[in-house]
């Protein structure tokens, strides 16, 4: 075995080298050119795109090299188990993968780390091996494309991956996530390298294993596929939701002008006033607070492309940069490099073996404006001049904040799990003492529902519409309006309940309608490994309501049907491939819980006898 | 252990509307060389494949050296050495370093066998294997195939594309290389000839079946050749009622039919003599004749489809 | 160890006769016109093998078939040689293989139209060459 992996390994020997050196040249041109790279330099598209699609294609054509017809025959006709053979070549890869790639990212990192004062964290070296990995897994989905009886090998792969990337982002989780999946995609392909690689596999393990990540990505397809049977024919008929959306629904309301919405929503109401009001609104202006925020940085993550990462103050001409492994700032000096100070929570230390642990921070801070540095408990104002640091506003209890102040002309919003908060901006940004709210406003319903508000300046305090897709409930949208007084006051003004959609929900939700055991577990995923911070939001509503929506009966008897239907396909095709009772058990069973999509992987994987 | 190194039951391999191997049953037991004889399209290759596992049967099964053909072990695989006519080596490669790897899989390599065979050819040892001509590759895989010492050896037209020098050091390093009592030897190739000078039992595939399997001579006998005046001959040709008895093939020279038969003993004159035929004598036949009948015959059978 | 004698025949492919039985023949001619004197000793399987270009098997079955008819010995340890005592056949074996002989001679030459005669001198003229050489 030693010797085939050593004979692997000189084939492609040149290769990898000839990638080393262009690599280390590249590097040393864009390096003398950027003085302001830093040691994540090397975490950007072009890296990511070629260590991705570099290993799939080395995989692929590697394999195909191996399995010309001779050449196989060669690589078989020996005394050695498949199995082997297969892992001393793809050992010698995995080689081949490490010297192209990390090496030369692990010798930058490493560089920035000894050689310069620049912010080096852990991270920035598990990103190296970490993108090997990836590289890897891609190279070995390129092998399993070329190996396997099916050329939807490819769908497995890509699943695989999009599987990974539900999960979380906690460092040691993503490689463990990621060892499994190459372990996974090994054993498809040791299963795959038999001497007649034409048959499709016989395993229930490894037909379970192709056909489920397939059927993921085949979900994505599918609905797709609206495109294809609605979309383009409503457009073409010129009778699409979008281009007409039905009078009374959200969506047409979506559509009506800044100066007329207000107007809109109350035209149902018996406000006394409500010309009036929305006359005054046509004028007002207007602005919108996000709900919906990025999530904050964490300590065990990997990435770093964090959401400002450091301050830079003008004056004394030093920038600070945000360490992880310190839970500190770094300052250094713009034009020498030199380190200048730290910056804790208790404020600035002049050395870092002063450092204790109160003036680390807890969590992982998002840098605002040059002078606030916000975690999700308290939000700091730094004032260079004088070298302090002080609290512009610190949550208590269970509130915490679900994102970055958002900086607007009329006012600094922030938003917490609790309520919003309206500031005054020139206060806010120039005075250094605690922040005092000049509005608030509790959330009238779980944050979740909401999916934004928008705001109107009034004479004497705001206007603010609270909307969202599933406001009072799965699919019931809705609309409030509230005025927030300069004294304090909040007055519910209307509410507006849009009973009629544009679109059909099996449209909108066709995900849910192609498998709904791949969407429970796709949302079961994506929520699953959260730290008690609930911060991390994206643009879908949240799996609370994702799997406890009740879901119109006419959408479940279609589904029904539809897996009944595809089950009864399976059942009249399993002869047709000759297959034998346990194989006929198992398509059988995944057709019944999944769907569709595993009727269509049913026929991607079996050939006809 | 299987008295057969080779064995297939029913063995049928469809390709598309093709058939590759139409319901071969076939046993070879070990020891002695073996010839397979057949045109292109025969199917040779296609059993080889199958035996080999690198392709799975349309119905039927096969074994290698007693391992069922599709869960060949690891030892089994040790023990069968193959050549083919591509010859295909890893081109990169240098000669020594091929060896080298080749010889690491296998504990039992004779070195001497290997320095024996390699010597009939004229190979540099540093020179990187696809600057080696055809013959030179041809003999640098025999003699690994031979060093592994295997039980089995399958060549499947070895000498194809060869130059007569090289054609000659191979059968001669094949022949007379000391090597395991022990061996047998399957040769797969069109060159009568060179089937003549080594096969001991003759087997002969058309059309994905099974023609024959027994000694060259046994064949030969089966088959002979009468020469008739027989004008009418066209009558009996292609007749249901009328056919001539193991009808092989026939030509027409000066006038005079040519008849190809088989399995008919000397009697078959008094059959031509009763259909009309005159001035009728029976010719000898030698094997690459009665083999090129068989391969070219229309038999008097239901083709398969 | 004593040396083995030259054998020269030839085979041919493409003949009607198979290989071994050429060998067969060539060797009994070689020892009919005394060319191999009995006692000599034979090439090995291979050493026939290697200077005729066949499968040393085929040498095994051709000498098989000689040693069946008495022709050649195989001394244990030593090898194989041509059989001293040429009459291993029994008087009636004789009588019918020459009776045999005769029948093949007379079909092939009764037709030619050569005389009593003539047949007889051209036979006595034939075995005195062999005598001879």
């Amino acid at each position: 075995m030693l010797a085939l992996f050593k004979a692997e390994f000189l084939h492609y020997r040149q290769w990898a080298i000839g990638l080393l050196a262009l690599q280390a040249m590249a590097w040393a041109i864009v390096l003398k050119l950027n003085e302001y790279a830093d040691a994540s330099a090397f975490d950007n598209e072009v890296t990511q795109v070629l260590s991705l699609f570099g290993g799939f294609i080395f995989g692929v054509v590697q394999m195909i090299l191996n399995t010309r017809k001779n050449h196989w025959t060669f690589l078989h006709q020996r005394p050695l188990n498949s199995r082997d053979i297969y892992l001393a070549i793809t050992a010698a890869s995995m080689l081949h993968i490490f010297i192209a790639f990390p090496l030369v990212w692990l010798v930058v990192v490493a560089s920035f780390d000894l050689l310069t004062n620049a912010v080096v964290d852990m991270r920035h070296y598990y990103m190296a091996p970490y993108l090997m990995l990836y590289s890897i897994a891609t190279y070995l989905i390129g092998n399993l494309v070329v190996l396997n009886a099916s050329r939807a090998a490819i769908l497995t792969g890509f699943g695989l991956l999009i599987l990974h990337n539900d999960l979380p982002q906690l460092t040691w989780l993503k490689f463990l996530i990621l060892a499994f999946v190459i372990i996974i995609l090994l054993y498809l392909n040791i299963k795959s390298f038999k001497s007649d690689r034409f048959q499709p596999l016989k395993s229930v393990a490894g037909i379970v294993l192709m056909a489920l990540p397939m059927q993921v990505v085949l979900v994505f397809f599918l609905t797709m596929s609206t495109a294809l049977f609605y979309d383009i024919p409503q457009t073409l008929m010129d009778s699409h939701p979008e281009q007409h959306p039905t009078e009374g629904s959200f969506d047409f309301w979506r559509k009506v002008e800044d100066d007329k919405r207000i107007e809109y929503l109350l035209k149902d109401s018996n406000m006394e006033n409500k010309v009036l009001f929305s006359r005054q609104t046509q004028l007002a202006d207007k602005d919108t607070i996000a709900t919906y925020h990025k999530a904050f940085n964490r300590k065990n993550q990997l990435n770093f492309r964090d959401n400002q990462w450091f301050l830079s103050d003008e004056d004394s001409r030093s920038v600070w940069v945000y360490s992880h492994d310190e839970m500190m700032l770094q300052g250094s000096d713009n034009f020498t490099g030199e380190v200048v100070g730290w910056l804790g929570q208790q404020g600035f230390i002049d050395q870092l073996n002063l450092a204790t642990d109160a003036d680390r921070f807890i969590s992982v801070p998002s840098m605002v404006k040059d002078q606030f540095i916000v975690t999700d408990k308290t939000i700091f104002q730094v004032d260079f001049a004088n070298k302090q640091l002080s609290v512009k506003l610190a949550m208590t209890g269970e509130e915490y904040l679900m994102g970055r102040p958002e900086f607007k002309e009329n006012f600094v919003a922030l938003v917490t799990n609790k309520q919003t908060y309206l500031f005054e901006p020139k206060i806010f940004l120039n005075e250094f003492e605690l922040a005092v709210s000049s509005y608030q406003l509790p959330h009238p319903v779980s944050l979740a529902s909401i999916s934004g508000v928008e705001s109107y300046r009034m004479v004497d305090g705001f206007l603010l519409i609270y909307r969202g897709q599933n406001y009072y409930g799965f699919d019931k949208a809705g609309a409030e309006i509230f005025y927030v007084h300069i004294n304090g006051d909040v007055e519910k003004i209307y509410s507006v309940h849009f009973n009629k959609h544009s679109s059909p929900e099996f449209i909108q939700h066709f995900d849910f309608l192609i498998s709904p055991a791949i969407y429970t577990l796709r949302e079961l995923m994506a929520n699953s490994f959260q730290s008690s911070n609930q911060n991390a939001q994206n643009n879908e509503p949240s799996s609370e309501i994702a799997l406890t929506r009740p879901w119109p009966s006419s959408m479940l008897i279609t589904i029904s049907l539809l897996q009944l239907g595809a089950a009864f396909v399976v059942l009249i095709l399993a002869r047709r491939f000759s297959l034998n009772k346990g194989k006929k058990a198992l398509w059988l069973l995944m057709t019944i819980i999944i769907g569709l999509p595993a009727l269509l992987s049913f026929l991607l994987l079996n050939k006809r006898a | 252990m299987s008295e057969f190194c080779i064995s297939t039951k029913n063995l049928t391999k469809q390709f598309g509307k093709k058939l590759a191997l139409n319901d071969l049953t076939l046993n070879i037991p070990q020891g002695g060389i073996h010839a397979i004889v057949g045109s292109n399209g025969a199917g040779k290759s296609t059993l080889f494949r199958l035996l080999l596992g690198f392709d799975t049967p349309t119905t039927g099964s096969s074994t290698l050296l007693g391992d069922p053909s599709d869960q060949i072990s690891a030892k089994v695989r040790g023990q069968v050495g193959y050549v083919n006519e591509e010859h295909t080596l890893p081109g990169w490669m240098k000669v020594a370093a091929v060896k080298e790897l080749q010889q690491s899989f296998y504990p039992n390599w004779n070195h001497d066998i290997y320095n024996k065979v390699i010597a009939y050819f004229d190979v540099d040892p540093k020179q990187k294997v696809a600057g080696l001509s055809r013959g030179e590759r041809a003999g640098f895989n025999l003699s690994m195939a031979l060093a592994q010492r295997p039980s089995l050896l399958i060549l499947d037209e070895p000498t194809l594309g060869l130059d007569v020098v090289a054609r000659q050091s191979f059968l001669e390093a094949l022949m007379f290389a000391e090597t395991e009592e022990a061996m047998t030897t399957i040769y797969c190739s069109h060159q009568m000839e060179e089937i003549e000078r080594i096969a001991e039992q003759l087997i002969i595939m058309e059309k994905g079946r099974l023609i024959n399997n027994s000694t060259p001579e046994d064949f030969c006998a089966r088959v002979s050749c009468w020469a008739a005046d027989w004008d009418a001959i066209g009558r009996n040709i292609g007749s249901k009622d009328a056919s001539i008895p193991g009808f092989l093939s026939h030509r027409e020279i000066d006038g005079q039919q040519h008849i190809l038969v088989v399995d008919q003993g000397d009697d078959f004159g008094d059959f031509l003599k009763a259909q009309g035929a005159q001035d009728i004598a029976q010719l000898p036949v030698n094997l690459e004749r009665a083999v090129n009948a068989f391969l070219t015959a229309n038999h008097n059978k239901p083709v398969a489809l | 160890m004593s040396k083995s004698s030259v054998i020269k025949i030839k085979v041919v492919t493409g003949d009607i006769r198979p290989i071994f039985k050429q060998i067969v023949d060539g060797i009994r001619l070689e020892i009919a016109t005394g060319k191999l004197s009995p006692g000599s000793k034979l090439p090995s399987y291979r050493g026939l093998a290697m200077q005729l270009m066949i499968n040393p098997n085929t040498v095994a079955k051709a000498y098989a078939e000689l040693s069946s008819q008495g022709l050649i010995e195989s001394k244990k340890g030593l090898g194989i040689f041509v059989s001293e005592n040429r009459q291993s056949l029994s008087d009636d074996e004789r009588e019918q293989k020459l009776a045999k002989a005769v029948n093949v001679f007379i079909n092939e030459t009764v037709h030619l139209n050569y005389s009593e005669d003539e047949i007889v001198t051209e036979i006595k003229n034939k075995l005195k060459e062999i005598k001879t050489t």
